[in-house]
């Protein structure tokens, strides 16, 4: 039964009216594959106000339990994010200012056999011409668990998400992405 | 075409003190699971806490690792269990969590999640787990406790609210 009065679980907040969180794609990987692109977003620009994805993914980064994400919007550059982290033993925070958001963390190959990372991203306002793009997201793998902004220095409607493994390795066999809509009331 | 995704499974409202909380027979219908509480204990506590275990698991399978902040200072953890530990506040006060669970129903993966807190009084939390089990979740309990499972145990309070949403992917 649909949720009538909904909840959808974006990073942190919650809460919308009626039915308004969509699948819009899903992709799971029966092969390894470096890249995951969402691409012709724009077709859903007269729906939805924000995105989401929601994933678990490894990837085949050797000697490490974890290995950052790397999310592209439109594939250009011009991002800057910033990270508060805990590890295990202290809580952190850092920034990048670069070609792309840098996302901690999905599993490595050295993490335990059949771990995967999880992850939220939330992509706000992404077909506003009238705004920069923020993102925001919550994830976790091994001992990291993080929360992440970044800013996405355009007011061009965001076309296109691409998400890869900071090491430039594959993500691994299992990984999932999947794409959601969220409607503006 | 877009599907409308997130489903409402289950509520439990409390009308008296409960130990324990079950949602059993979990279809695998959906591809993740988001659990919503508003819950506090129904008795001061000298160690509140709560804890979940997955289709009534008892090894020492459930890993995690938090991070919180509080009004000066941040902490950080990580450790494996026997149970996965979420905050619940032993005052007045009813605090919100929620827990989400990855690909609960895959067989080909251990099940991942993420968690968010908060003891009103006091902190705010962010924790990430992983039950390190192939198997699909069929069941999740969430039981009162003081010192976790060593100690007294305790009762949620009546009114405290349990629910549990599908997510399709």
């Amino acid at each position: 039964m649909p949720l009538g009065l909904g909840f959808f679980a974006t990073a942190g907040a919650r809460a919308a009216i009626g039915p308004s969180f969509d699948l819009l794609e899903t992709q799971v990987l029966s092969s390894t594959q470096a890249t995951i692109t969402f691409s012709s977003l724009s077709t859903y620009a007269s729906t939805y106000q924000h995105l989401q994805i929601r994933m678990v993914a490894r990837a085949s980064r050797s000697g490490a339990t974890t290995d950052p994400l790397i999310v592209r919007l439109n594939s250009t550059t011009q991002t800057y994010a910033h990270h508060l982290f805990g590890n295990g033993s202290s809580v952190g925070s850092g920034s990048i200012a670069t070609s792309y958001s840098l996302l901690d963390a999905i599993t490595g190959a050295t993490a335990a056999t059949d771990a995967f990372g999880a992850g939220v991203i939330d992509i706000l306002d992404p077909f506003e011409t009238t705004k920069n793009k923020t993102i925001r997201a919550f994830m976790g793998a091994n001992t990291v668990v993080s929360l992440s902004s970044a800013f996405w220095n355009f007011t061009t409607a965001v076309s296109s998400i691409e998400l890869s493994a900071f090491s430039a390795t594959n993500f691994l066999v299992g990984s999932r992405f999947s794409l959601y809509g969220i409607k503006a009331a | 075409m877009p599907t409308n995704t997130y489903t409402a499974l289950a509520t439990t409202t409390l009308s008296s003190a409960t130990a324990t909380v079950t949602f059993s027979n979990i279809p695998a219908t959906y591809r993740d699971l988001i659990l919503e509480f508003n819950y506090k204990l129904d008795s001061s506590a000298t160690a509140a806490d709560s804890f979940l275990r997955f289709n009534a698991d008892t090894g020492n399978n459930y890993n995690h690792v938090f991070m919180s902040g509080n009004a000066s200072t941040t902490s950080s953890a990580s450790g494996t269990r026997t149970y996965l530990e979420t905050n619940v506040d032993d005052t007045s006060v009813f605090l919100r969590n929620q827990i989400q669970i990855f690909d609960y129903a895959q067989t080909n993966k251990h099940k991942s999640g993420l968690m968010t807190e908060g003891l009103a009084s006091f902190s705010v939390w962010r924790r990430a787990f992983r039950w390190a089990s192939t198997s699909a979740i069929t069941s999740i309990s969430i039981t009162a406790a003081d010192r976790l499972g060593s100690g007294t145990p305790d009762n949620f309070s009546a009114g405290s609210v349990f629910s549990i949403y599908g997510v399709i992917a």
